[in-house]
């Protein structure tokens, strides 16, 4: 990387995917992504409470460098409860790049809908989202 | 507090170099995490500008970002595009920016299909969103 000039993508990638999961495993040998539970509703008896998850990334058709940052956001006030910072290079628009990102629990205050939103150089891919669902006692 | 995630270099993948045949995986991996910052996170969406680089509709892909500020007025969230003159509304950011994409991908095939007719008016509008989105297919 020291010998490659910093360009900055001027190619806005696709968002292929972006999946939240229990789990995810990487193969070391072909690189093969296993996304173990996907899921998008969390069912609990009460709230906050804190949960980690797998969040998995796939874009295609960029090109150049990238910075990366995703949001984890509550949707209904809008509040920033986490963000992931990095950066990636994409080295041909015929290629694609992805990511698993294992986050530390998470701060779920309330019932209702988190956003994970997905941005490249500042602009906004798209996301995932989490709608977390109030499962009644049992007896 | 929130919380910073750390992105783990070891979990995205390299290339790899094999002299036996594999079944390759589903992803080639070119590109990789060369740094990871650690941000502090405290603010939201509200008040910010963005670009948008996404619509809602899998025909048209943004080409070049459509700058976005998202409001609040009147206790509705709004998310405008002041370029094109689009406004989406809603009781959430995300409500209000899907709106506005739904509003921009249906403005964009609308206009495309009647190109022709297009008066002054809209005309600069057009050109506007014909240079930063695609059509794909």
């Amino acid at each position: 990387m020291a010998d490659r000039p910093e360009v900055s993508g001027g190619v806005i990638p696709h968002l292929v995917a972006a999946l939240v999961c229990e789990a995810a495993v990487t193969d070391p040998i072909t690189h093969k992504k296993t996304l173990i539970g996907i899921f998008d509703r969390i069912f609990t008896p009460g709230v906050p409470f804190q949960r980690p998850v797998s969040l998995y990334l796939k874009l295609s058709d960029g090109l150049g460098n990238y910075k990366l940052f995703v949001e984890f956001v509550r949707t209904k006030t809008d509040t920033r409860l986490g963000e992931i910072n990095g950066k990636f290079e994409m080295a041909s628009r015929l290629e694609s790049v992805d990511f698993l990102i294992e986050t530390p629990p998470l701060p779920i205050p309330d019932f209702g809908r988190y956003d994970f939103r997905v941005f490249t150089n500042g602009e906004l891919l798209g996301g995932a989202f989490l709608d977390v669902l109030h499962l009644p006692k049992q007896g | 507090m929130p919380v910073t995630m750390n992105l783990d270099p070891k979990s995205v993948g390299s290339p790899v170099s094999i002299d036996r045949e594999v079944v390759a995986g589903p992803t080639p991996i070119l590109g990789t995490l060369t740094e990871v910052d650690l941000g502090k996170g405290d603010s939201s969406i509200l008040g910010r500008s963005f670009g948008l680089a996404s619509l809602l509709d899998g025909r048209l892909r943004i080409v070049a970002p459509i700058q976005v500020r998202v409001y609040e007025d009147a206790g509705q969230i709004v998310a405008e595009a002041d370029e094109i003159d689009e406004f989406g509304s809603g009781e959430t950011a995300g409500e209000a920016i899907a709106d506005l994409q739904r509003l921009i991908a249906d403005l964009y095939l609308e206009f495309a299909a009647d190109e022709s007719r297009l008066g002054p008016g809209l005309r600069p509008i057009w050109d506007i969103l014909r240079a930063k989105i695609r059509k794909l297919g």
